[in-house]
């Protein structure tokens, strides 16, 4: 019974359709007259169905509390389903109506319309088509700038770590020999130094040829021979000056030759610390 | 520490155990009488070196001046300390990690983070002159099975630099139980599974602590809330059970009256032996279990009962918080208990609601 | 007899879809109602509201055959359960055959289920009910829900 209202509803829909229709020519109108028989038809039918099941049909309450409302469900599915394949092998296919020009404006409005839709369609797609083109384009030029790039980049590495391995070693032998020349040239000065000093500015009761240290155990302040030659004393005195920057002092004692002191002093070699008169540095008078 | 040994000898007694809460697809079992717990060896020798180092702290004095009431009934006591005090409940995830033996180590490092916490200013109230120590320690009295697992106990006190003889105050209880010792055993072994904490405090200490807990343990703590529907189970479990020695309180339903103008909440108050008669009659005295159809009926029945009286339908509004004579729990995760027997049973329904939220791989191995 | 909703009490009406909303009072059937009326469908679409089942037999006359059943469940209040348990046992069994489904509200809000979710299931799959879930406050929830009952069956 629902099958047959559905179709009643499909029939007069379409006969709605086809006489909404701007070309209604004689044809048509004779094939909206055959539809509106055929809908009386089966309208009448459709009550006389309704005036059946009204009478022998039941409803029954799904939810009835001896039994499950299952049970109930799916008998009412089952009948129902026996109904729809009984329904459909009678009535076989009979949903379009059987006059030929009804059936073929009808057709020919159905596939109006989907020629439109596919060319929307069709105008969609090949939009999209562009975008992406485009984007693809896009995507293209910038893998091959990144390609650039690190080529680059590559090469950049390749030289960086060879001169890394090739200048180490060149460094070193480089450094190596700088600083080895400098320590002869120090060693050599220093000897200069030691000749020149001694030959004029000789420690009293030094002979000449003889260069005797002071040693630390014996202090004898009467003879000469505990005193530092002067080359010592500028030793000594360069020396604090590199180890101990922040204090470059030297405290004079008996060792340090009075006369030595004061010659260094006039030739501002060096000067005294400004509170404690024992306390001698040496100074950067060659600037 | 003679205390001490008089105390491991008084575990040695034998005591019944009952069956405990449990809720299976809508049945629960429902405790009655005195619940007990047996200890294992490992747990007395933890108990007396825990309170031999814990001699200066605030949990163990306690202990100590109580020392010679332990003889008789140490369950109670401990319990004792659950009730009458309204707890916030919180919900944890397994714990990655937690061995019973750090405890020590813990301790220090939690009190690290306070400090550094108060010094950043986080500390609402509390001034850099203030000290905080938290003390982890084992709480006994909840061992789920013959193992004696254990629960942890910490607690978090506060006292000012400068005011020397100032007695230093505790700001924060945390109590975190419901240990299953199955769970050690089955998921890899390094998680322990606790998933009931109760925290009683400031506010702020217990945001500071747990968010420490969380990234020491590798868990999630959340507030935990009751629906109605848990609500109304507690409350038909739980309304017939009047403990002896008490006069009972009454049984209370508070619902939230939704948009009136003027009336916030409606609370039903009951009379208790009311409501125990009503219990007997809807439960069936010979199971031990309490069956949902139970939870309907005597529910159903309060409401018609209402609804004769004042013509309110009360299935219409919401239910926010239930009291019984022995513990009262709100919706938003609340709960004072009164009674020490039912403490048991009260936590382990806590535990299983929790694990029931747990995903399901992880509950087949609970 | 005459208490139970009745499927084809009457023939249906051509190009319309009746529907019928059975929920209590505050589970919202005027909100669904409005969400349903907002659909732009090919058809017409009345819908009428109830508050419980059976209907009253004075308006008996001018009511159309109802094509479609909806029962609405507020989970956050016992109240509107059992109203629709009720409500269920009045209905024609040809309702439950495709006809008819069950909406619950308030499924955002587990904190306030009166109920647990097992028992909404159970007493669905009892009447072979779809169940769909939702909090019709949501603007999303509502449109989806309305989508959904309004949708050509394929």
């Amino acid at each position: 019974m629902p099958y047959s209202a559905n179709l009643l509803t499909l029939m007069s829909g379409d006969a709605q359709n086809v006489a909404n229709g701007p070309e209604a020519s004689e044809d048509i109108t004779h094939a909206i007259e055959d539809l509106r028989i055929d809908i009386d038809k089966q309208k009448a039918l459709l009550q006389q169905l309704h005036s059946n099941v009204e009478k022998n049909f039941q409803c029954r309450a799904a939810g009835s509390r001896d039994s499950d409302p299952l049970v109930g469900i799916y008998q009412e599915q089952d009948a129902w389903l026996r109904g729809m394949i009984a329904a459909v092998q009678q009535r076989g296919d009979e949903l379009l109506p059987t006059n030929h020009g009804a059936c073929q404006e009808i057709v020919c409005r159905n596939l109006v319309e989907t020629c439109k839709q596919l060319e929307e369609v069709l105008a969609h797609v090949k939009s999209q088509k562009q975008d992406l083109e485009e984007e693809k384009k896009r995507v293209e030029q910038w893998l091959l700038e990144d390609k650039e790039v690190g080529r680059e980049l590559e090469k950049q590495i390749r030289l960086a770590s060879d001169m890394e391995n090739t200048s180490k070693k060149k460094i070193k032998a480089e450094l190596g020999g700088k600083y080895k020349k400098a320590h002869e040239y120090h060693i050599f000065l220093m000897q200069k130094m030691i000749e020149f000093v001694s030959e004029h500015f000789a420690p009293p009761g030094a002979e000449k040829g003889k260069q005797k240290r002071h040693g630390i155990g014996a202090l004898d302040t009467t003879g000469y021979a505990h005193l530092l030659p002067l080359y010592s004393f500028l030793e000594v005195l360069m020396n604090r000056c590199f180890e101990v920057p922040h204090d470059p002092y030297i405290q004079l004692s008996e060792e340090h030759w009075s006369e030595y002191v004061e010659l260094l002093l006039r030739c501002g070699i060096v000067v005294r610390h400004p509170n404690d008169s024992n306390l001698i540095k040496l100074v950067a008078f060659h600037l | 520490m003679e205390s001490d040994t008089t105390l491991t000898s008084a575990e040695t007694e034998q005591w019944l155990t009952t069956p405990l809460t449990q809720i299976n697809d809508g049945q629960a079992t429902a405790t009655s009488g005195v619940l007990a717990s047996r200890r294992s060896a490992a747990l007395r020798r933890q108990k007396s070196r825990l309170i031999g180092t814990a001699s200066t702290k605030i949990g163990a004095s306690r202990r100590r001046t109580r020392t010679p009431r332990i003889q008789t009934e140490p369950e109670t006591l401990l319990a004792a300390e659950l009730v009458n005090k309204t707890w916030s409940i919180y919900k944890a995830s397994p714990l990655y990690s937690f061995s019973i033996n750090l405890l020590k180590n813990y301790s220090k490092s939690l009190t690290v983070e306070l400090e550094a916490a108060i010094k950043k200013g986080v500390a609402v109230g509390l001034d850099s002159e203030t000290t905080c120590k938290a003390t982890f320690s084992v709480f006994e009295g909840f061992a789920y099975d013959q193992d004696g697992a254990q629960s942890v106990k910490l607690s978090v006190s506060a006292k000012r630099k400068q005011i020397s003889d100032n007695e230093p105050s505790e700001v924060l209880t945390l109590l975190l139980t419901g240990r299953m010792n199955d769970a050690s055993k089955s998921i890899s072994g390094s998680f322990t599974c606790c998933p009931v904490m109760l925290t009683r405090g400031q506010v702020m200490f217990t945001d500071i602590v747990m968010a420490w807990m969380q990234n020491q343990f590798d868990c999630s703590i959340y507030r935990m809330s009751f629906s109605q529907y848990h609500l109304a189970w507690m409350v038909a479990m739980w309304a017939g059970i009047l403990p002896e020695n008490t006069s009972p309180k009454s049984v209370m339903l508070v619902y939230s009256v939704p948009e009136t103008e003027g009336v916030d909440t409606l609370t039903l108050s009951i009379n208790p032996h009311d409501c125990k008669r009503l219990w007997v009659s809807v439960h069936n005295a010979d199971s031990s279990s309490f069956l949902e159809s139970e939870v309907h009926t005597f529910h159903k029945s309060l409401e018609l009962h209402f609804y004769q009286h004042f013509k309110i339908h009360l299935s219409c509004m919401q239910l926010s918080s239930i009291g019984t004579p022995i513990v009262f729990v709100s919706s938003e995760g609340k709960m004072k208990m009164y009674s020490v027997e039912h403490v048991d049973s009260v936590l382990q329904l806590l535990v299983d609601l929790i694990v029931e939220e747990y995903p399901d791989r992880l509950q087949e191995s609970l | 007899m005459a208490e139970i909703l009745k499927y084809l009490a009457k023939l249906p009406t051509p190009l319309t879809a009746v529907t019928l909303i059975v929920g209590d009072e505050g589970a919202g059937t005027l909100e669904l109602a409005n969400l349903l009326l907002q659909q732009i469908t090919d058809y017409h679409l009345r819908v009428h509201t109830a508050t419980r089942l059976p209907l009253p037999e004075d308006g008996a006359a001018s009511r159309p055959n109802f094509d479609f059943v909806i029962f609405l469940l507020d989970i956050t209040r016992m109240e509107s359960f059992k109203q629709t348990e009720e409500a269920l046992q009045y209905v024609d069994v040809a309702y439950f055959h495709g006809r008819s489904c069950l909406i619950v509200n308030g499924a955002k809000k587990p904190d306030r289920w009166a109920n647990d979710y097992s028992i909404v299931e159970e007493l669905a799959n009892a009447y072979n009910l779809q169940i769909i879930c939702c909090q019709l406050e949501d603007e999303e929830d509502g449109a989806v829900v309305r989508r959904r009952l309004t949708a050509p069956a394929i």
